[in-house]
């Protein structure tokens, strides 16, 4: 069967490769519901669906309903003060006390999920984020969940909130108008950690998590035992520390605006008279913020509580989180900042309808972040570029020998454009720098493994092939494994069809003959010697891969 | 008004004005006599209550020395005193009407109250009779050597003081009580000629008591009743089995102190001193009547059959022409929303809509609150039936709800046992408001259906309380209600509501907020509007709003049925505050609140009462009516309240109330114009029916 270099990657659905390994490894980045193709069945018909999300100083239901199509109405939203962020960030573990009433929390919401019949797990989504990922005894404490409750708790990293939050607020993004050509900062304070996206028009160019959280904050000042007022003076030096090195991520010379997610400022909106919808982004004068902010900084926790009908654990935050977003907006020398009614819960209830959350938007943007990772190394970009498209051609003219689906194109494509960053610390070795450079880079939209993914297929795109002796190698399960050697396979002969450099193998036509991959050079390339040569050497991975030998041919005149 | 004097009228004192107001129907010549016994009955039986509560509550207060004044500057002491004097005159004024205007006219109706003295031969023997069978079997006297060891009487019964001579010089008289207790034959039906005689149960015993202490001369015999304090709670704030704690008030009110004494005036002067020693009163609070002691026990004799004619005529609620009985109530909700007004229109609707819920099989979950149910109450049968179909079914059953504990404890352990998730209150807060959500999985998705009222979920009492109804399948109050059920059932924190608001979260504020757009407004020189109608008003900080929206030049109509602490009319305070009550036929419950708005009307209804402990103490609601014909509705509902001139009085500055003056062109009895006005729609809704035919035509 012969299979050129212009099919259509999106037919590779991963739910379509179920046999193969894209089928894996991606459970933990679009959980299990959003990673299958779209449910005949759930487009027809009303089903309930629900998340729920252990976050550091509550746990939050979302039960929707989806009436066909992608759209979730939300049913119910329910909040029960936990505070598993106190425990995570004082001892680092979390105690019993807390794990009982987070357990009870749980029951009661079990109870409210069977109102609804919703049972199918599928359509449940149990995340939870930095208190209990943080926590030294978080696979007790995931167990105890699981045996007392039967709910299966999906731990989920920062790169995995960037990337739902990222995705739940692209479309608010879109349709404000001024935002199309600004610099956009969207950050949103979490008990333990604040997430911070930094947009150029609708391009994400940075994805960063910063050490800095509501509860963090506010156990600090906690155990400084200090007034109110030097508390806030404590806590501004301390958020102003953390998020310096944001102004270095931000392109200088053009508006900024600031887009502050999270339910303190959704509260805050209310103090202010605004009334907010889920659909569209709400300015406030930093100004006015900055005046009600220190307002309820003048009250003590007890008052916030009482005036307000807060639950302790959310009267505790509520400054610490303000003055977070105030300190951030002031840095980006912003006088308005945008708010909005949306939520991580809506988000990642919207996730679960989508078939398929590697959307070509959203690979967009995953790249966007790896090219400003490789610009940040002064890799030469136009090689690097054009490597990531011979290989994202010879991904999808293998198509039908390796089943694998966009995600895997996507972190190819990735690769491709880092897989020289190395050389940013010196030649020698510099396919291992590259491989410790990006994993230790913040990059959007990967999650821990496919973060590790990208850099192993840049670290195996030269020298030695993946080996079980190679430790990092070894430690991931079989289907990454494959996708690990299969990719690095075809990133080598992408890299040995641009050896010279100078991107004159151009158009490329592909196809599978017997055992071999016939590469057809189609425009005027020259003498294509060096790239032979080079090929004879790089291609062995793809043989014992794929069990293809690689063929480069030019065009006939 | 001078300057030293409060701008609040006393909240005692206005709600004896308004018990006044209920005894003023007592003696309306126009009223037919059994109501007019009846409206007798009730100011009794409102001023138990308020002994009970009001005064056991200022009396617990100058027990612990709090001496602080209510905002119109009264001490507790002075309050006391002040109800007191009041309450003594209300007495007279009672006992006058009961023996100089209605037992004549009773008499003359053929109603006629037998003396011991009066009884014939035969009604004699018949008294010996029921004696032997049914008092003396029952009543057991207890003989008095110690008071202090004496056995504690309950509250609100009868009992029978009985002096006997001493049997030393010594001990001149010894002392016996005969106690009711739980025994309800408080008169005894006399075989007579014609009509209907009785004798009073105390008289009887009066007549044969030697009967109880053989071989004891017995000097006198008199009859009294306690009333005890009952203004103590259960500290929910523990976490303590709360079902187990208000089984202990309800024992703990038992022998709570003596906050009154009414003993007939017959008494002697050795009864009385044995009786203030025995009960630990003064003589503050002793009241000696001229008649029978606890006249709400009339309420009894007010529907003693084959008197109709001296009752008001029955009322049938009508049937509403927006419900379409053939037709589902999710069919009907969905539609359109449903305004009814009871008891001029039937809870019948309302009870269909959770008897539908707990049989239609695509309903998975009931939520509902019961504060005030009745017995065998058709709504907590309903709930059952549902869970027992296996609905998710929670129920918030307010224990708390004063008075209805004992039944309310034993409506908690039979929705329990039959599997609905019962909740005791909330913590610290007594959940007054009234809602029902149904949640019905429906091809379009989940629909949810809501019931919110001003009333109980009682069809006993919807029979005589005037209250709104409203049914809504509304979604955005459909999920504010569900927000609001979860935060009050513990299931979640509060959260923001779109269009509801709750007490005690926000619902003061939004008021607030209402009445200072209204001033803002009237400042401006646009038309402010306000009209309410409520139960009660005490809330200092309400009255002070409206007080400020006056002086700006809002138009405000007050509708109060009950206690109203703000002075209308004051110059340069409350010119433009007309404050106006409806006593009637039916009690007036229904609460509405009007806001101008600029034009743009804002109707809601709502649970709450503007008194701090609504406010402040309770889960209540306030709903917006949207429908913009529920909205018409609810306006001209309260048009004919402030229209009404003939069971209306007006408040006065004093603190007063007067009658409408002048001779009005026309009288309006707003309660009379809900009633045909609501007869003539239900007659033309049938008519329109009646000449529709909808042919049945073989299937093809």
């Amino acid at each position: 069967m012969a299979t050129t270099g212009s099919v259509p990657t999106t037919s590779a659905s991963p739910g379509a490769a179920s046999t193969g390994p894209s089928s894996t490894g991606s459970s933990s980045s679009s959980g299990s519901s959003s990673s299958g193709p779209v449910d005949p069945v759930r487009t027809q018909k009303a089903f309930p669906l629900a998340v729920i999300e252990l976050g550091t100083s509550a746990i939050r239901m979302a039960i929707g309903e989806s009436r066909g199509g992608a759209s979730v109405r939300v049913l119910e939203q329910l909040v029960r003060g936990v505070s598993l962020g106190k425990d995570t960030f004082t001892t680092g573990v979390i105690e019993r006390k807390t794990l009982q009433e987070c357990v009870r929390v749980l029951r009661s919401y079990r109870r409210k999920l069977a109102e609804y019949d919703c049972h199918d797990p599928a359509h449940l989504r149990i995340v939870a984020t930095s208190a209990v990922r943080e926590a030294t005894n978080r696979l007790e404490v995931l167990d105890r969940i699981y045996i007392a409750t039967g709910f299966a708790v999906e731990l989920i990293d920062d790169a995995e909130i960037s990337r739902v939050t990222y995705l739940g607020i692209r479309p608010l993004l879109q349709s404000d108008a001024e935002l199309t050509d600004a610099t956009t900062v969207v950050a949103e304070v979490g008990g333990g950690n604040t997430e911070v996206l930094v947009l150029k028009g609708r391009d994400i160019i940075h994805s960063q998590p910063y050490r800095l959280g509501s509860l963090r904050l506010q156990q600090m000042v906690m155990q400084s035992q200090t007034s109110r007022s030097r508390a806030v003076s404590i806590m501004t030096g301390q958020i102003d520390r953390t998020i310096e090195p944001l102004i270095d991520l931000v392109p200088r010379g053009r508006p900024v605006e600031f887009v502050a997610l999270g339910g303190d400022m959704r509260f805050a909106a209310k103090l202010l008279g605004i009334d907010l919808n889920q659909s569209g982004l709400t300015r406030i004068p930093v100004a006015e913020f900055e005046k009600l902010t220190n307002r309820l900084a003048s009250l003590t926790v007890d008052r916030i509580m009482h005036k307000y009908h807060m639950e302790l654990s959310q009267a505790e935050t509520l400054v610490p989180a303000l003055l977070s977003n105030l300190r951030i907006a002031r840095l980006l020398g912003c006088q308005q900042m945008l708010i909005t009614g949306f939520n991580l819960r809506d988000a990642l209830l919207q996730g679960m309808l989508r078939s398929n959350d590697w959307s070509s938007d959203f690979c967009e943007q995953i790249v966007n972040s790896a090219v400003e990772l490789a610009r940040k190394y002064q890799v030469d970009l136009l090689h690097a570029r054009h490597v990531a498209e011979l290989a994202r051609r010879l991904f999808r003219a293998l198509q039908s020998e390796h089943r694998m689906d966009i995600r895997c194109e996507t972190l190819l494509v990735a690769s491709a454009l880092m897989h020289e960053i190395g050389l940013f610390v010196g030649l020698s070795g510099y396919h291992k720098h590259s491989h410790y450079l990006i994993m230790n880079s913040e990059l959007f939209g990967l999650n821990a493994l496919d973060h590790q993914l990208v850099a192993m297929i840049a670290r195996y795109h030269r020298r030695a092939s993946p080996k079980p002796t190679h430790e990092a190698f070894a430690r991931l399960d079989r289907d990454s494994r494959v996708i690990v050697s299969r990719l690095a396979g075809i990133l080598r002969v992408a890299v040995a069809l641009d050896h010279t450099g100078s991107q004159r193998v151009r158009d490329i036509e592909c196809t599978i003959e017997k055992n071999r991959l016939v590469v057809t050079v189609t425009n005027m390339a020259g003498d294509l010697s060096l790239e032979r040569m080079e090929l004879r050497q790089r291609a062995s991975l793809m043989e014992d891969t794929f069990g293809l030998g690689v063929l480069l041919r030019e065009a006939p005149r | 008004m001078s300057e030293t004097e409060s701008i609040f009228v006393n909240r005692e004192l206005s709600w004896l004005e308004f018990n006044q107001r209920v005894l003023d129907e007592a003696c309306d010549p126009s009223v037919p006599l059994l109501e007019q016994l009846r409206f007798l009955a009730i100011t009794a039986s409102n001023l138990d209550e308020f002994f009970m509560v009001r005064v056991g509550s200022l009396l617990t207060a100058i027990r612990s020395g709090d001496m602080s004044n209510d905002p119109s500057g009264m001490s507790p002491l002075e309050q006391i005193n002040a109800i007191s004097q009041r309450t003594r005159k209300m007495v007279t004024d009672q006992y006058r009407i009961y023996l100089d205007e209605l037992e004549p006219h009773l008499s003359e109706a053929g109603i006629r109250r037998r003396r011991a003295a009066e009884l014939s031969e035969r009604q004699i023997d018949f008294v010996d009779t029921v004696f032997q069978e049914q008092i003396q079997a029952v009543l057991t006297p207890i003989a008095v050597h110690d008071p202090t060891r004496f056995p504690l009487l309950f509250g609100r019964t009868v009992n029978v003081a009985v002096q006997m001579k001493g049997r030393s010089d010594t001990e001149p008289f010894r002392f016996a009580v005969i106690p009711f207790g739980r025994f309800d034959l408080r008169y005894i039906t006399l075989p007579s000629a014609g009509g209907y005689e009785f004798i009073l149960t105390e008289d009887a015993i009066s007549l044969l008591v030697d009967r109880f202490f053989p071989g004891e001369e017995i000097v006198a015999t008199v009859p009294f009743r306690v009333t005890r304090n009952a203004d103590f709670s259960v500290s929910d704030d523990d976490g303590a089995d709360l079902l187990a704690e208000m089984e202990d008030v309800l024992d703990y009110r038992k022998d709570s102190f003596c906050t009154r004494l009414e003993v007939s005036d017959q008494v002697t002067r050795p009864i009385l001193e044995f009786l203030k020693s025995l009960l630990r009163v003064g003589e503050r609070d002793i009241y000696q009547v001229p008649g029978p002691v606890g006249l709400s026990d009339l309420m009894q004799l007010s529907s003693v059959s084959g008197f109709d004619q001296h009752l008001y005529p029955s009322w049938t609620p009508c049937e509403s022409p927006k419900i379409d009985p053939s037709e589902s109530m999710f069919d009907t909700m969905k539609a359109h929303d449903v305004l009814l007004f009871h008891p001029y229109e039937g809870i019948d609707p309302v009870l269909r809509l959770m008897s539908e819920a707990a049989e239609d099989r695509d309903v998975v979950a009931i939520k509902q609150t019961l504060y005030r149910t009745s017995r065998n109450s058709p709504v907590v049968r309903s709930l059952i039936r549902a869970a027992e179909n296996g609905k998710n079914v929670t129920v918030i059953v307010e224990l708390k709800a004063r008075f209805d504990e004992a039944r309310n404890i034993e409506w908690a352990r039979q929705l329990e046992y039959s599997g609905v998730q019962v909740i005791y209150g909330v913590r610290g807060l007594k959940t007054h408001a009234k809602a029902c959500i149904v949640v019905r999985r429906e091809p379009q998705g989940f629909q949810r259906y809501c019931h919110f009222g001003t009333g109980n979920y009682n069809e006993i009492t919807s029979r005589f309380y005037t209250d709104i109804s409203l049914l809504t399948a509304n979604q955005e109050l459909g999920n504010d209600a569900i927000a609001w059920f979860n935060a009050v059932t513990g299931c979640s924190q509060i959260q923001q509501f779109s269009l509801i608001e709750s007490a005690p979260i926000g619902l003061r504020e939004k008021l607030l907020e209402m009445i200072n757009v209204e001033t803002e407004r009237a400042r401006n020189g646009d038309k402010g509007q306000i009209i309410i109608k409520l139960n009660s008003l005490a809330d200092p900080v309400m009255i002070s709003a409206l007080y400020d929206a006056s002086k700006a030049g809002v138009e405000i109509d007050l509708n109060i049925r009950g206690i109203c602490c703000l002075k209308p009319g004051v110059p340069g305070l409350s010119e433009n505050i007309r404050v106006t009550s409806i006593i009637d036929r039916f009690l007036e419950h229904a609460r509405i609140l009007y806001f101008h708005h600029g034009g743009d009307e804002r109707v809601f209804i709502s649970s709450a009462d503007w008194m701090p402990r609504n406010l402040d103490r309770r889960v209540e609601l306030l709903v917006p009516i949207l429908d913009e014909s529920c909205k018409r509705r609810a306006i001209n509902i309260l048009k004919t309240c402030l229209r009404d001139n003939t069971k209306s009085r007006i408040l006065t500055s004093d603190g007063s109330y007067k009658q409408p003056s002048g001779s009005p062109v026309r009288s309006h009895r707003s309660q009379l114009e809900f009633q045909s006005r609501y007869r003539e729609a239900e007659q033309s809704a049938v008519e329109r029916n009646r000449t529709t035919f909808v042919p049945l035509e073989p299937t093809s």
